[in-house]
């Protein structure tokens, strides 16, 4: 639970810096050998090739040309954020069976404000032998290393690490018999190092897998695989010096059976593991086990007419020996259906879910959950110019714990929505749609201690649009948007609320001349809410408390400049202005603006040699109401270069 | 004939609308409480989002924490919140949804003998967008009944920034990135809630 100051355990003597420049370091040798080494091999071709192997280039040559080496490097900086990313791969083939490997992945991250620097470094290199066509073997080593330093070299300095390296050993053997059946096998082991805060590690590891495939006739289909691990790990935490031993096992399962278009699945799943580790000077022993069991059926038996359901079960446990208030069993049942129907251009489609959940946390929380839902739908298609669709879902979500005394959180969640969409396009140019919504949330709480928060929230839209091209090169477009959301309170009505939307939307979209476009966008939003309560005379009646206007608009101009840098220029501007509601007199309560210029520069090209650059410059310059927005400057800058040879 | 089979469908459709209706029906409550206020209001602003947190959290009322959270809610935990956490930091924060902050905060309930949150405000957001941040910088002083602080007083500081979204006029978090407090004497909410998680 306490913090573990790890200030000063890393051992870090070299500055943040280091491992990033050496990796460009090791790029430029690399980019200036390979070519050199490629045309070394092309000499020794040219005089019979083979021969002695001098190098890298010349083992390339003898085993193929294949050479890719790829570096990819970003960086951004939003405001006083900055972020490297360096990615390095290698796939080299040594000879004809033997293969070289490796990847290096570093990300840093500065924010120069809060003086924090995080790196994350991840280094993988492997070595693989074909033995044979169904044997091979490799080994590989990995090191992830990740650490955060907030106040490097001051006296509030705060550093935090975490580090692994591990090297593999592993042999596979995979197989094809009789184009039917599959059959591979696999052995690794290895050595594991771990640190992180105060904990340290190191042992060694062994894992196997297994997996076996059949494809038998008449349509089934089989696949079995299974996999397990074992570690043995000498600890240290403070006084603590243990040997932590975990083991994993994993089954999976499945069957299929086709016949005509029809299919049944069963899928199985068993899992079981047991982790030793350091908690607090402390060994924690974690137990884990879990197992499900899916039946699923796919059937068309009738034309236009497609059914699935399926049943699943599934179950998974946890115990710990130091923290036993952690320890959970958890049951899943879910019954799941679907059908659909097609008929000319009706189509009709119904779902129903229902889904039993069993929570053993062996304290108040444990319980039930009962979650069910259904959902119908129905599309029309009229003529080419008028489609309709009609939409309805319900679902109910009840969560129900076993002491009502110490949990009285108790409540079912009932939602109904209904959704009426038409589209119309009376002419070529002219398209219009049309939404209407209708929804419903009820939340129920059960115990008469909770009761004061039972509400029910309604909303109702309409959504108008319409889109009108003139010529190729001019669109315009227009949406409304009118909408109303309830929130009544079963008990305390006085709290029930009103808010009132309504928005008009108008982009238009200019193309003049091939790469240049403009783009205007604007919208409004007026918005008022306030009570919404019974009066003297039991008629609901609405109190407005406050309204407000928001205007917004946006103006871009984009180029593509000589067919390689895309420019764009975006200004946006907004202002809003609310009012309140005292005693029937409106009130200016605030304005605001916001107003920003932005300028892009972007480059995406490839080089002869199939060097990939991609460059993004942007500036932004922001004036607002608010301080912090006041006259800010922000740079954001991206390269990306992607060398391959 | 093609009017007729539609019609059928469309009747087929009703049916199984009014079906659900009779598969799909909630429970009654127990009946209206002794008092009949709530403590909820519409979060017509960010303010009221952090209003809704605090007595949510002080009146350990969990539907009320859940609204202030949109579906797709993901929580940010401070990198060496996660690096302290070893190997199991690698897990314990990781893809942390709404779920799991409501399972997580159900956990505190439990052990929470009373809870208290205050915010203080380091950025300010802008609400004229349906989308905007603010900073805050929260202490939360959970005093414990039972569970591994039984009988303590706790308080954990950090630096929150708050993503929100609007909807349908109604202000949510979606994202939470969580941040030590300098100099970083307390825990933060991260790790309170990474100890209750699932």
């Amino acid at each position: 639970m306490g913090r573990s100051d790890s200030r000063g355990r890393a051992g870090e003597v070299r500055p943040w810096w280091w491992r990033p420049i050496a990796l460009a370091l090791i790029l430029v040798v690399v980019l200036l050998a390979a070519p050199a080494a490629a045309q070394d091999g092309d000499d020794d071709e040219g005089e019979g090739g083979g021969g002695q192997f001098g190098g890298l280039g010349d083992l390339a040559q003898a085993a193929g040309p294949e050479f890719h080496p790829v570096y990819k490097l970003s960086h951004t900086r939003d405001k006083e954020i900055s972020g490297w990313t360096h990615n390095f791969n290698l796939s080299y083939p040594l000879a004809s069976r033997v293969s070289f490997s490796s990847t290096t992945n570093i990300t840093i991250r500065e924010n120069d404000v809060l003086n924090r620097v995080n790196l994350q470094e991840n280094w993988n290199t492997g070595i693989g032998v074909a033995v044979s066509s169904a044997i091979s073997t490799e080994i590989k080593f990995n090191r992830i290393k990740q650490r955060d330093v907030r106040n490097e070299g001051s006296p509030n300095e705060v550093r935090s690490f975490r580090e692994k390296e591990s090297v593999d050993l592993s042999t596979s053997y995979k197989k094809v018999y009789l184009n039917d059946i599959d059959l591979s096998l696999g052995v690794t082991g290895g050595f594991e190092k771990n640190r992180y805060a105060d904990v340290q590690s190191r042992g060694v590891a062994q894992s196997i897998n297994a997996t076996l495939r059949y494809d038998a006739p008449m349509g089934l289909a089989t696949d079995f695989s299974y996999s397990g691990r074992h570690s043995l790990l000498d600890s240290e935490q403070g006084v603590l010096a243990s040997t932590d031993e975990s083991i994993d096992h994993n089954f999976n399962g499945r069957l299929a059976y086709t016949w005509e278009e029809n299919q049944l699945t069963v899928d199985l799943r068993r899992s079981t593991s047991k982790k030793e580790y350091p908690k607090e000077q402390q060994t924690e022993r974690r137990e884990q086990n879990g197992e499900a069991i899916a039946v699923g059926t796919d059937l068309n038996l009738l034309p236009a007419l497609d059914t699935r359901i399926s049943l699943d079960f599934s179950r998974s446990s946890s115990s710990y020996e130091l923290e036993p208030s952690r320890d959970n069993d958890i049951k899943t049942y879910t019954l799941d259906g679907s059908a659909s129907y097609t008929l000319g251009d009706t189509k009709f489609s119904t779902d129903l879910r229902s889904e039993k959940k069993r929570s053993n946390y062996f304290d108040e929380q444990t319980g039930d959950s009962y979650s069910q839902s259904f959902g119908t739908s129905l599309t029309h298609r009229f003529n080419d110019r008028l489609s309709a669709s009609l939409r309805g879902r319900m679902s109910l979500l009840s969560r129900q714990y076993d002491d009502i005394e110490a949990n009285d959180q108790d409540r079912d969640l009932f939602d109904q929505e209904a959704t009426l969409n038409f589209d119309y396009t009376p002419r070529s140019d002219i398209r219009t749609g049309l939404t209407i919504k209708i929804r419903e949330d009820q939340l129920i709480y059960i115990r008469r201690s909770r009761t004061g928060d039972n509400k029910t929230t309604q909303t109702f839209l309409i959504q108008p649009s319409v889109k009108k091209d003139f010529g190729s090169k001019i669109s315009l477009t227009q949406r409304y948007e009118l909408s109303a959301d309830y929130t009544l309170y079963d008990y305390d009505r006085d709290s029930n609320f009103l808010i009132r939307n309504f928005v008009i939307g108008t982009g238009l979209d200019w193309r003049p001349i091939g790469g240049l476009g403009l783009n205007v966008e604007h919208k409004y939003r007026g918005q008022d809410e306030g009570a919404y309560r019974e009066d003297e005379f039991g008629v609901e009646r609405y109190a407005r408390n406050s309204e407000r206007d928001d205007h917004s608009m946006s103006i871009s101009v984009r180029y593509r400049l000589l067919e390689l840098i895309d420019l764009e220029v975006k200004q946006d501007l907004s202002f809003q202005k609310k009012w309140t509601f005292s005693d029937d007199e409106k009130r200016l309560a605030w304005e605001k603006y916001d107003t920003s210029v932005t300028g892009r520069a972007s480059l995406n090209h490839t080089l002869e040699d199939g060097t990939r650059l991609s460059v993004s410059v942007a500036r932004t310059h922001r004036d607002a109401t608010n301080i912090v927005e006041r006259q800010r400057e922000v740079w954001n800058i991206t390269a990306n270069i992607d060398k391959t040879f | 004939m093609i009017w007729r089979r539609i019609a059928l469908v469309a009747v087929a459709a009703v049916a199984l609308s009014l079906l659900g209706g009779c598969i799909l029906s909630p429970r009654s409550p127990d009946g209206p409480p002794e008092g009949d206020q709530t403590d909820w209001e519409t979060p017509i602003d960010t303010d009221t989002v952090l209003r809704n947190i605090r007595t949510a959290l002080a009146g350990e009322s969990i539907n009320n924490y859940h609204d202030s959270f949109t579906e797709d809610y993901r929580f940010h935990v401070d990198p060496q919140d996660s690096l302290d956490a070893g190997d199991e930091g690698t897990t314990r924060y990781a893809n942390w949804t709404r779920e799991d902050e409501v399972f997580a905060a159900n956990g505190v309930f439990n052990d929470a003998a009373s809870i208290a949150v205050s915010f203080s405000n380091v950025e300010a957001p802008q609400e004229e967008f349906d989308e905007t941040f603010r900073t805050e910088d929260y202490t939360l002083t959970v005093a414990w009944q039972s569970g591994p602080h039984v009988n303590e007083e706790i308080i954990y500081r950090g630096r929150a920034t708050l993503w929100m979204r609007r909807v349908a006029g109604r202000w949510a978090i979606f994202r939470w990135v969580d941040r030590r407090a300098d100099p970083p004497i307390n825990d933060t909410w991260g790790v309170l809630r990474g100890d209750y998680r699932d």
